[in-house]
């Protein structure tokens, strides 16, 4: 490999790298310093080769020019990368107090106080000398000029609790003083007077009181019974089906909750302008959800709130619906203050107070005919969505649809509960319910191989999904699918077979003492074959109606605007990548707007793997058809040429411009009429289109400490069109390590409904010690259905279906162990020991 | 042995309830530059960077040195900027992600390496793990992957897995014996 | 956190009259604040003033934070007295001594050349704790000194025997992480790990006193609820306004060997669930048995780092190496263990790591 001397990048020279995205208003002088950057860093990208196994798929030519590497499938460097090496992007806690350019220079900064009972009435507040109270600003319930709750699906969850306590941890009123320290200690100096009221803390205890016969007030906490959604997939006849079959293996799977664990805390910065208007910047996932949000606290018209995304330090969907919650918070002390104001959590607040995974419980029987043709599936898949019911019915969906895994049965119920509770509401995480059914039903393919006598690759060979077969909402898989070429592409990267024989071998000589100093270890090798629908479920892309507007100033230069979030995962570089490919355009000529309510259309939620494909559709056709109006508009001589140059695209803007005022074209998602979904019965298409991977993990078990290693990860999924091979790989190996966190590592203690350990201390999640080397694959399959750019689907949730389940099936054959929760700390596994001795004897 | 101030740094409580935070004159050299700033004597090292000298490229992630974000040289040293108090750091010199890169128009090769390596996702943990990195190399120009691991094992990443840190370090490596043989730096 | 005064020391001896000075009132000593700073923030600790003991300046003939051979000739009487007899009823013999001052950072500790090669035990514990970062401004003295990190005596919602009050919420909370032996007063284990590994190194501690200097053998050094009639507010036996100097570590002959293992839930920084160090002295070949001198402590076991004497009994009895022996040295490493209710895994791994520790060292014995 050729490495091009430092020294030798005249054109960085030109200008230092500007921050003006953030204020939105100006546009047109945003990037082109860091488009200047990143041209330099894209072409020495290209002369430099890339040097990982990854971008074998990307064909290396040291003559091409910036433009080539920004096409789809190229690995540019991040746009705003050199911002952030050189810690000039600006997160929300990063703005300046005079951010806002009014000569408001003095902020307040705000505290939440909060319940520290799971359940109970708020009677009375207090407030103890200690502090000047006099300067400080104190924000109740009474404050709300709208409505007091957090927009969502149910609007059940209040913005600050003006009675009923339904969970510890919730916000009971805001406090703020320019002094943060004062208003620190402030809340130390808040009087809680709660009538304690008994509460529920465990979802099948919740199911099971909210709908007894004589259920009373204490058994009942939420809405009739205490479910937030329910809902029943079934396919052929379950009933009948059991008589058709040889062997019957049934087993109960449970995940835990998980902390996103982002590590940019969450904040957010509030003004609230002379017109009663509000502004909100912060670190948030889905400007759009926190715009409707503050738009019912303050009752205000949609053109009067405006909100903004900061730079944001990971996502992970910890910041889908929790930052409405501090928007509105911050918002309302700005107003009663009078001033701007910001609330910044601080990790134990973070850890303790947002959403987490939710924690599942699944109950899986199966029907099996003696040659491992699976014949029917009965699933029970129960999940604890909380005291709220926030994003749960749909987490809840996902999680049923996943259920079943990517496998062809003919007789399949999926039965699927989201159960009311005291905890802190659960909510948004990568893979968003999928995680905890395919843990289940992954884990549950191997226990039923043990039992058929099969083995557990042989059983998956001869059940997995084809294309023309149905899933278990009977959707027909239109696309190509070969999981078989994924699996036997992991199998042969990782050596299974062989390992597989040999682990066996070796743990059964070293359990009979003949293993010498190495008795005490034993290894294991397994694997996971699933599927994550792209985009949202079922109707969900068809209600959203997502738009995006691409178009241009008079100086030529493009905008792309779009709502959808750079949260590290690289909207901002494959935005470009697409516009700079159908325009024929270099990086520098293309800006993405900083999503900003006041300028960018709703384009969606940054959720659900849906950026690239959905969205990223939506920017493509919006280019496309903007070249095509202006060929339309005669500037087709222009443009005409294949390789026409930026001056000549410049010049035909700005004969259009000239001509007709303005150049912007809106695109708004169009269904594709032949993916039909039926809400009610859970029938049909229920995503367009899936990833599918098959991951292999190798473990080792340390059974003087109980420790469990993770040695080697193969990683090998479909996903389309790979539209940047470096970030896709980069979303694998993030997503696999936060795997590895939520099967081995990742465990929140409760006590009385409170999270106990919610520090980096006690909550562990992995580091760089603690990953395996983790080596991943893309196959690209030509399926010329797709519809994403180049035909790209979803890959970010991807990786946490599969990782905990092939990690616990190594496991599973090192230890020889049933072992069907996670996550799997020491002392879990010891206790599972413990437990299978107790069993044997 | 010296004293700082006595009464005068007392924050009190008064009978009328009033609380007051006096300051101190901090004198220390970041990034090269003598700077002086009048902070509180307890306030982290991470505060007098991001709030009275605007350097705001150090991040806080846990403030209890669990997350490496705040990582700063001290004196050479990698430390976290939330474990040292503004009076600990009187007298000593401070390297930030903001005195990394050789000037405004270019990048320090580790840098450049995050950027081209993919080492950057979110962002939050970066200016910590290149500081990590920069010490790393100080110590071990050459190090293994087990010597990558074990030196950034102090700076949490929740977005890349880590496995495109590594190979950023690495490539930081081989760029550094390039641009050595070059003669360049 | 509340106010105090900032006052900055570089001897021993200031910070002794520092600290007196706050009579009346109350004073605490910092060195590289890793705990201290956590207590302050947390509320643990509210004094007046923070006596902060900096790293002496070049040019200075402080040996607080060096590390130095100190050949037998030159060693102080004070410090010979102390050093392990050869054999029962020996006087003690003057023996080349590693120095260790009280502020010199885990991680000079962790790449001491000396340290590495001599005293493996001690690199490595010191080498596991915490992260790159924090064991560049720890000091292996604030590493003895650290308070315990049980949560309820690091939360302030809990008034908890430590602090004085008459209940140890641990006995009936969430205990998983907490003490197997000697935990029926406080049931917090202590936290240091380089104490293990200094307690088999046979380690003697010197401390500045207000008329001078002191020293003790640091396994007289700490302290449970029940070797002070019950009172478990502090955990070793450093009186109030005395300052730790200096570690006096016997440098070991070529027949004794050291290592450390602990085991946690991850790689890198962690608190250990269990950690074990271990020292022994083969015996003259002829001899009935393998080993001459043994010595085994547990961390994170017990309010004080535990000697497991039974197994190191065990251990000396043994003539050969092999599964079933190891098995029982194990085994009598977890005599008198009385786990709680969600800390019974740790009896089993207790075990497990003292077996993986006799068996590593004996294999390279």
């Amino acid at each position: 490999m050729r490495i091009r001397p430092q020294g030798k990048q005249p054109r960085q020279a030109e200008k230092q790298p500007s921050h003006s995205r953030l204020a939105g208003a100006r546009p047109q002088e945003t990037d082109c310093a860091n488009a200047q950057l990143d041209a330099v860093a894209a072409t020495q990208a290209l002369t430099q080769g890339g040097d990982s196994a990854y971008d074998s798929g990307v064909k290396i030519d040291a003559e091409a020019s910036a433009l080539r590497a920004y096409a789809i499938g190229g690995s540019p460097p991040r746009r705003e990368g050199p911002e952030k090496v050189r810690g000039q992007a600006l997160y929300v806690d990063d703005l300046p107090a005079d951010f806002y350019g009014t000569g408001e220079v003095e902020l307040v900064h705000g505290v939440t106080v909060r319940s520290p009972v799971a359940r109970g009435r708020l009677r009375a507040i207090g407030f103890l000398p200690g502090v000047p109270w006099d300067e400080i600003v104190v924000v109740t319930a009474a404050d709300i000029p709208g409505q007091n709750h957090i927009a969502l699906l149910e609007n059940d969850q209040p913005c600050l609790v003006s009675g009923l306590i339904n969970h510890a941890e919730e916000p009971l009123l805001i406090l703020g003083h320019p002094d943060r320290v004062i208003a620190e200690r402030a809340r130390t100096l808040v009087r809680l007077e709660i009538d304690p009221l008994p509460p529920q803390l465990d979802l099948d205890d919740s199911l099971r009181r909210g709908t007894k016969p004589d259920a009373g007030p204490n058994d009942v906490i939420w809405g009739k019974d205490n479910v937030f959604k329910t809902f029943t997939i079934e396919k052929g006849d379950v009933a009948a089906a059991w008589a058709g079959v040889d062997v019957i293996v049934e087993g109960d799977y449970e995940t835990g909750a998980q902390e996103q664990l982002y590590i940019e805390p969450q904040g957010m910065l509030a003004r609230v302008r002379p017109d009663g208007s509000v502004e909100v910047f912060g670190s948030l996932q889905c400007p759009y959800y926190v715009h409707a949000a503050l738009m019912a606290v303050f009752n205000l018209p949609a053109d009067k709130v405006r909100i903004v995304q900061t730079e944001t330090g990971g996502g992970f969907g910890g910041k889908e619906e929790y930052p409405s919650m501090i928007a509105a918070h911050t918002a309302l002390l700005a107003r009663k203050a009078g001033r701007p104001a910001k609330i910044v959590y601080d990790r134990l607040e973070d850890m303790v107070a947002t959403t987490k995974r939710h924690p599942s419980r699944t109950h899986i029987k199966t029907g099996w005919r003696h040659d491992g043709t699976l014949v029917v599936q009965d699933i029970d898949f129960r999940l604890d969505g909380g005291a709220y019911m926030t994003l749960s019915p749909v987490v809840l969906s996902r999680g049923g649809l996943h259920a079943a895994g990517p496998y062809a049965c003919d007789h399949v119920r999926v039965r699927a509960r989201a159960a009311a509770t005291n905890m802190p509401p659960h909510g948004a995480f990568r893979g968003f319910g999928a995680p905890q059914s395919v843990f289940a039903i992954e884990r549950h393919m191997d226990e039923a191989a043990a039992k058929l006598g099969m083995s557990e690759i042989a059983l998956r060979k001869k059940n997995l999904v084809r294309d023309g077969q149905t899933l278990s909402t009977g959707q027909v898989l239109r696309e190509r699918v070969d999981m078989r070429a994924l699996l036997d592409r992991a199998l042969a990267l990782s050596g299974y077979e062989a390992k597989r024989a040999r682990y066996d071998e070796e743990n059964r000589r070293a359990a009979q003492g003949q293993g010498g100093m190495h008795a005490q270890r034993r290894r294991g090798i397994g694997v996971a074959t699933f599927m994550h629908g792209a985009g949202f479920t079922g109707s969900g892309e068809r209600y959203l109606a997502s738009k995006v507007t691409v178009d241009c100033d008079a100086t030529g230069q493009v905008h792309v605007r779009a709502s959808s979030t750079e949260i590290g995962q690289g909207t901002n570089t494959i935005f470009t990548q697409i516009a700079a490919e159908i325009l024929g355009l270099p990086p520098d000529a293309i800006t993405v707007v900083r999503p900003d309510t006041s300028q960018v259309p709703n384009s969606g939620p940054t959720v659900a793997s849906r950026t690239v494909m959905v969205v990223g559709g939506l920017v493509a056709r919006a280019c496309q058809q903007l070249k095509t109006r202006l060929v339309e508009a005669g500037q087709g001589m222009r443009l005409a040429a294949a390789g026409y140059r930026p001056q000549q695209f410049r010049a035909a803007v700005q004969a259009y411009l000239a001509q007709h005022g303005t150049l912007s074209v809106t695109t708004e998602y169009e269904p594709p009429p032949d993916v039909q979904w039926d809400d009610k019965a859970y029938r049909g298409d229920a995503y367009a289109t899936y990833a599918w991977a098959a991951y292999v993990a190798e473990v080792e078990v340390d059974l003087v400490t109980y420790e469990t290693r993770v040695l080697d990860f193969v990683a090998v999924q479909e996903v389309g069109k790979v539209v940047h091979p470096i970030l896709a790989a980069g979303q694998i190996e993030g997503g696999v390590a936060q795997g590895v966190g939520f099967a081995l590592y990742e465990k929140v203690a409760w006590r009385e409904g409170r999270m106990a350990n919610g520090q980096m201390t006690n909550y562990i999640m992995p580091t760089s010690a603690d990953v395996p080397p983790i080596r991943v694959e893309f196959i690209e399959v030509e399926n010329p259905r797709l519809r994403g750019p180049g035909g790209a689907k979803g890959i970010g949730e991807l990786p946490l279906d599969g990782t905990a389940p092939a990690i616990l099936n190594a496991v599973a054959q090192a230890t020889g162990l049933r072992l069907n929760q996670i996550p799997l700390l020491p002392e879990d596994l010891l206790a599972a020991y413990a437990r299978a001795g107790l069993e044997n004897g | 042995m010296s004293t700082h101030g006595h009464d005068s740094h007392h924050a009190t409580t008064t009978s009328s309830g009033t609380f007051t935070r006096p300051l101190i004159e901090l004198r220390l050299r970041v990034n090269g530059i003598d700077t002086v700033c009048v902070v509180h004597p307890m306030a982290r090292l991470l505060d007098v960077l991001r709030e009275s000298l605007h350097l705001s490229g150090t991040k806080e992630g846990c403030g209890e040195g669990e997350c490496g974000a705040c990582a700063v040289l001290l004196n050479g040293e990698l430390v976290c900027s939330c474990l040292v108090p503004a009076l600990q750091a009187m007298g000593t010199e401070v390297t930030t992600i903001e005195g990394v890169a050789p000037s405004l128009a270019t990048l320090d090769r580790v840098q450049q390496a995050f950027v081209d390596c993919g080492g950057a996702q979110c962002g939050i943990c970066t200016p910590g793990m290149i500081l990590a990195a920069k010490a790393l190399l100080t110590r071990c120009p050459q190090p293994t992957e087990a010597e990558i691991r074990e030196g950034l094992a102090g700076n949490l990443c929740r977005c890349t897995g880590y496995t495109k840190i590594f190979s950023s370090v690495l490539r930081a490596c081989q760029a550094d014996g390039a641009t050595t043989e070059g003669g360049e730096r | 956190m509340n106010a105090f005064t900032w006052v900055e020391v570089t001897t021993a001896e200031q910070a002794v009259a520092q600290l007196s000075a706050a009579r009346g009132g109350s004073a605490l000593l910092k060195a590289g604040g890793i705990d201290v700073l956590d207590r302050l923030k947390e509320g643990l600790d509210a004094p007046e003033r923070l006596i902060v003991l900096r790293r002496p300046t070049a040019g200075s003939k402080s040996t607080l934070s060096e590390i130095s051979e100190i050949p037998a000739s030159r060693l102080p009487d004070s410090i010979t007295r102390l050093l392990p007899a050869g054999n029962a009823g020996d006087a003690p013999q003057p023996r080349d001594c590693l120095r260790i001052g009280a502020l010199v950072t885990l991680a000079q500790i962790a790449s001491h050349p000396t340290i590495l090669r001599a005293l493996p035990a001690l690199a490595q514990a010191a080498h596991a704790i915490a992260t790159p970062q924090i064991r560049a401004v720890a000091t292996i003295a604030g590493n003895l000194l650290q308070r315990p990190r049980c949560w309820y005596f690091r939360s302030a919602d809990f008034h908890c025997r430590k602090k004085g009050g008459d209940e140890c919420f641990a006995l009936d909370g969430e205990n998983e992480y907490h003490a197997i032996f000697d935990n029926r007063t406080c049931a917090a284990v202590h936290p240091s790990g380089a104490a293990v590994a200094l307690l088999v190194l046979d380690a003697i501690v010197e401390i500045q006193t207000a008329s001078g200097t002191r020293q003790q053998r640091l396994s007289a050094f700490f302290v449970s609820a029940s070797q002070q009639g019950g009172d478990v507010k502090r955990e070793n036996r450093l009186e109030p306004g005395e300052v730790i100097t200096h570690l006096y570590i016997p440098l070991p002959s070529p027949d004794e060997r050291s290592l450390y293992l602990k085991s946690k839930q991850k790689q890198s920084f962690d608190w250990p669930l269990c950690e074990v160090a271990i020292s022994v002295r083969r015996a003259p070949s002829g001899a009935g048995s393998l080993l001459q001198a043994a010595r085994i402590v547990v961390g994170g076991v017990a309010p004080i780092p535990w000697r497991a004497k039974a197994a190191e009994a065990a251990l000396l009895r043994l003539s050969k190496l092999d599964i079933e022996s190891v098995r029982a040295i194990a085994q009598a490493a977890s005599d008198g263990a009385r786990p709680l209710a969600k800390n019974g895994y740790k009896v089993p791994l207790c075990q497990g790591v003292v077996a993986q520790a006799v068996m590593q060292i004996l294999s390279n014995a």
